[in-house]
């Protein structure tokens, strides 16, 4: 018997299977919500594009290079307390899905603020020239334009929510990654730390092969 | 239609240098003519046009359109004030995620149009463009022409009063630029639509264009009907321009060690084009006269021929030769042996060797 616990876990491992996907998911909808205005702000602000203001691109910029430097694990115990404040506990998926937000929110918001920036200024210059507002620019010209690029800042983004989602389902419990330590790790169940390993190789290749799909169908260039 | 009075701009760059980009520019475009504004690259062009739909803000002076003074618009209108500005570009500025249909459909979605009435606008002007059979088709899988013609379907599609044309050939083959220009010179009688464009290239002048600025180093050399331009040309500038791009030919093979006499450059326009006036030149006073380069040109209105010549003979005599010509209504310039060194080489060559000037009658004596 070469997987004595496997099949006596297995409603565990498929409950764990679902809250990580939930955990990514709801984590990747939110990073892209405020990651993407975040992006756009960082992208517009800056020295010589629509509304430079240095105030607010510099302070932004400090901000998300603080987020993204502070150890996604240092991270998840800085949310402990917000946690605690928003939905009133820290443990759980929901909780987890807190630190994973502000953990990769920052993170997406650079990937689509340099991708929103390969888009050609004669491109811009043309919209404005057309008597485009830059709202408009923004969401008929900035986004469209970069979709390739912004799309597969969301697929890096989702492979490093599987990622994180382990971590921080083993301090809020749940998941994939709090199945592996719980049970693979803690109790010597190697062969259920194996299966949960195979479960998250999968769904990062799973994500990245729609990603790259997504990114092609897209790409008109 | 367009009145620009003494504008300047001024950039400061990073280091606090200050760079005079225009100078106290003035200039008065009618409604419904082509305009042209040519200079060499760096010569404050594309600053120049884009002062007219103010993506550029000059640093003083005044920018009237139709009657309405652009520096002085709230932001608001002056957004509603471009839309009836196109603009062209040389590289074409298409948004790739969007098919020819969409591209052109882009400025009446930000005009506001209802879908319905945008369709049938955007069928139209891309029947107008020769499109039609593309409009499914994305920018990537069309040739640089017809990139141009999406462009230009684009910049009419609010129905502007002015097109502004920003080297919108430059990256065009000859042939194709010619079936641009073709394009913006029926644009223009058709619409009445007034067009300024600007070029480094003499070619574009000469084809389209109705009156010509000359640009150099931020200030207007010279203005006028293209043929009076081009007849006598005033800036050493304009005479450069004239010589790499449309008149040189041949010419640029000439070695100015070699020339044993001044290089004259001879106009002849209307009634001086039907006399025999060459002959009676040669046999009226003692020169020996060397052809080094002659054609006859079309421009939008008539033609004109020219002969780049040496003369080699007495200086008074030459002096004489010259008054009786210019007597004689032909438009004489003695040439800077300097400023036929002075142009810059590598493009002469270019433009000698490209097949865009059919050389009329370019036929050189004496190759030393």
């Amino acid at each position: 018997m070469p997987f004595p616990h496997v099949s006596q876990n297995w409603p565990l491992i498929v409950q764990a299977t679902v809250e990580t996907l939930y955990m990514v998911g709801l984590s990747l909808l939110l990073a892209v919500l405020i990651g993407l205005p975040l992006g756009v702000v960082l992208l517009v602000t800056s020295p010589g594009h629509l509304r430079p203001n240095a105030v607010l691109y510099h302070a932004l910029g400090v901000v998300v290079n603080v987020f993204r430097s502070v150890p996604y694990i240092v991270l998840i115990l800085w949310t402990i307390p917000l946690s605690r404040f928003l939905i009133g506990t820290s443990f759980g998926t929901n909780a987890a899905v807190i630190s994973l937000t502000l953990g990769t929110a920052p993170f997406f918001a650079r990937l689509a603020e340099g991708a929103m920036r390969e888009v050609d200024r004669g491109v811009i210059e043309a919209a404005k020239a057309m008597g485009a507002t830059d709202f408009a620019i923004v969401t008929r010209v900035l986004i469209p334009e970069s979709l390739p690029g912004i799309l597969s800042g969301v697929t890096v983004t989702a492979v490093a929510l599987v990622s994180f989602s382990a971590m921080a389902g083993l301090v809020a419990g749940g998941g994939l990654g709090a199945m592996a330590w719980n049970y693979g790790y803690n109790s010597f169940q190697t062969d259920t730390l194996f299966v949960t390993t195979v479960i998250l190789v999968l769904i990062v290749q799973v994500v990245q092969m729609f990603g790259d799909r997504f990114v092609r169908a897209v790409d008109r260039r | 239609m367009i009145r620009l009075v003494d504008v300047s701009k001024t950039y400061t760059l990073p280091g606090g240098v200050r760079v005079e980009a225009l100078k106290d520019i003035s200039l008065e475009i009618p409604r419904g003519e082509i305009f042209g504004i040519i200079g060499h690259s760096g010569a404050g062009k594309s600053t120049l046009i884009r002062l007219i739909n103010l993506l550029e803000r000059p640093t003083r002076g005044e920018v009237w359109v139709d009657g309405v003074e652009m520096t002085r618009l709230s932001e608001e209108e002056l957004r509603r004030r471009r839309m009836k500005i196109g603009m062209i570009f040389q590289h074409f500025n298409l948004l790739w995620s969007r098919t020819v249909f969409g591209n052109v459909a882009f400025p009446l979605g930000i005009a506001g149009w209802p879908r319905g009435k945008a369709r049938e606008r955007v069928l139209e002007l891309l029947e107008l463009v020769g499109l039609s059979e593309h409009r499914d088709r994305y920018p990537s899988q069309l040739s640089g022409g017809q990139k141009q013609r999406v462009g230009i379907a684009r910049a009419l599609a609010n129905a502007p009063d002015v097109l502004l044309s920003d080297e919108a050939t430059s990256a065009l083959d000859p042939n194709t630029t010619d079936a641009i220009l073709e394009l913006l010179k029926e644009i223009n009688a058709r619409f009445g639509l007034t067009i300024v464009l600007i070029t480094h290239e003499m070619s574009v002048i000469e084809k389209v264009a109705d009156r010509v600025a000359v640009l150099d180093h931020g200030v207007i050399q010279e203005v006028g009907e293209v043929a009076e331009v081009f007849a006598r040309p005033r800036s050493p500038v304009t005479r450069a321009l004239l010589r790499e791009g449309i008149e040189g030919g041949a010419l640029a093979a000439v070695d100015p060690n070699a020339l044993r006499g001044p290089v004259v450059r001879l106009v002849f326009v209307g009634e001086s084009a039907n006399r025999p006036l060459l002959s009676a030149l040669l046999r009226n006073f003692d020169l020996e006269v060397n052809i080094l380069q002659g054609q006859v040109r079309r421009l939008k209105l008539g033609s004109y021929g020219v002969l780049y010549t040496e003369w080699i003979g007495r200086e008074d005599e030459i002096a004489r030769a010259r008054d009786f010509l210019e007597r004689e209504g032909v438009g004489v310039e003695v040439l800077d042996v300097r400023e036929l060194q002075a142009a810059p080489r590598e493009e002469v060559n270019r433009l000698a060797v490209s097949p865009r000037e059919p050389e009329l009658a370019a036929h050189r004596s004496g190759h030393r």
